[in-house]
């Protein structure tokens, strides 16, 4: 039984492409951060309180002032996007930090 | 046959501190091999160019037949590694981890699935497949990295220091399933430790390192044989890295070994 297994390594099963492999482990680190979404949707509460702030409170307050000129768009509807982009850039900054943490601390 | 690792002169230096001075050893395929010496003697650095995640400063060594600097992904799909420190997971379950080392080491997803359920069997941890890793205990854990690190049937596993942190009855249980891996699939395995009965117990040859050198090496019985008629494996590593064990191993009383080392030398 082993001598038969051993004979089949160390290439079991083709290798996909250098490029293959980029988009396949980048899927595998992105789908296991999502399960632990899924482990601990507490999570998603944190994350979305900063944005939810800006919104409400800057946002708001701004409104009320006026104080910045955005023609016929509400202040609202002016600053939600740029809300967005901004959490979801942060949160990729942030993951990005932490993988190349775990890459250098853990494994080395 | 050839040897499953071979290493010529390998050396390391990190600026003017050599971690790895000309280090030449072999290992035969199936062995289990024991790396022995005190803190900073050079183990880990010398598995990290083993298995490429270190490039070597000088010299050279196979794995498996496949060269580190030239062949290295040939090199990373024949091992398995264990590091020193922890490597799994623990907001997510002991199935979710090794999907992820599947996943990474590219197994067919039906192929996965299976080895999965037998590697949890095999390990033990199959009533606990699902639980998040960060309630278990060190040896469960141990035991998960070590299942994580076997998913693809690495001809040569690597373990640094498997069981340090661990209690007796848990260090029981990851000698009894090296010893199991070993029997069942062949493996050769490369094992770092402090603990002298470890060595004793598991290894049939060890190294024994010594600031960076192979100052030792044979099957522990040689070894004390050769120290003194009653000697034990702990008499072994005294006599040749001159230190007690608990002693630790300071940047300082590393320096001033090296120091007396170049004079006496
Ligand atoms: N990345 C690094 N940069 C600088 N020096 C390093 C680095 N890694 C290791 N060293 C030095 O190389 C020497 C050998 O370290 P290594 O980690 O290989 O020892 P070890 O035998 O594994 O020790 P331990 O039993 O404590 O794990 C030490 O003097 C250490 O300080
Ligand atoms: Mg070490």
């Amino acid at each position: 039984m082993t001598s038969l297994e051993r004979a089949a390594r160390p290439a079991a099963w083709a290798e996909p492409t250098a490029a293959v492999r980029f988009v396949l482990d980048a899927w595998t680190v992105a789908e296991a951060e999502l399960q632990k979404l899924v482990h601990d949707p507490t999570e998603l509460l944190t994350r979305a309180v900063q944005p939810i702030l800006w919104l409400l409170v800057f946002g708001q307050v701004l409104a009320r002032a006026r104080a910045i000129p955005t023609g016929q768009l509400g202040y609202i509807d002016f600053l939600a996007p740029g809300v967005l982009a901004q959490s979801a850039l942060f949160s990729a900054i942030f993951f990005g930090i932490a993988v190349i943490w775990e890459c250098c601390t853990s494994t080395w | 046959m050839p040897q499953a690792i071979e290493t010529r002169e390998l050396t390391r230096r990190f600026g003017t501190v050599t971690a790895v001075d000309a280090l030449s050893l072999a290992v035969r395929p199936g062995e289990v091999f024991g790396l022995l010496g005190p803190n900073g003697a050079g183990k880990t650095t010398t598995i990290k160019m083993l298995i490429t995640l270190l490039p070597p400063t000088s010299g050279s060594a196979t794995v498996s037949g496949y060269d580190v600097i030239a062949d290295q992904r040939l090199v990373r799909r024949s091992i398995g590694y264990v590091p020193q420190l922890l490597s799994s997971d623990g907001a997510l379950s002991a199935r979710e981890n090794l999907d992820i080392s599947g996943r990474l080491y590219h197994i067919p997803s039906a192929d996965r699935r299976a080895r999965i359920s037998e590697a949890l069997e095999f390990m033990g941890l199959a009533d606990v497949a699902d639980n998040l890793v960060r309630t278990f205990s060190g040896g469960m854990i141990r035991r998960l990295e070590i299942a994580q690190a076997m998913l693809h049937r690495p001809e040569i596993l690597f373990l640094d220091e498997p069981t340090v942190g661990l209690d007796p009855v848990a260090r029981r249980a990851v000698w009894e399933h090296v010893r199991r891996l070993r029997d069942r699939e062949g493996t050769t395995i490369l094992l770092t430790t402090h603990y002298m009965d470890e060595a004793a117990e598991l290894c049939e040859r060890v190294g024994i390192m010594h600031l960076g050198k192979l100052v030792a090496l044979g099957t522990p019985a040689s070894l004390a044989a050769e120290v003194g008629p009653a000697a034990t494996l702990d008499d072994v590593f005294t006599h040749y890295t001159g230190s007690d064990l608990d002693e630790g191993g300071t940047y300082r009383d590393v320096a001033r070994t090296r120091r007396t080392a170049r004079r006496l030398g």
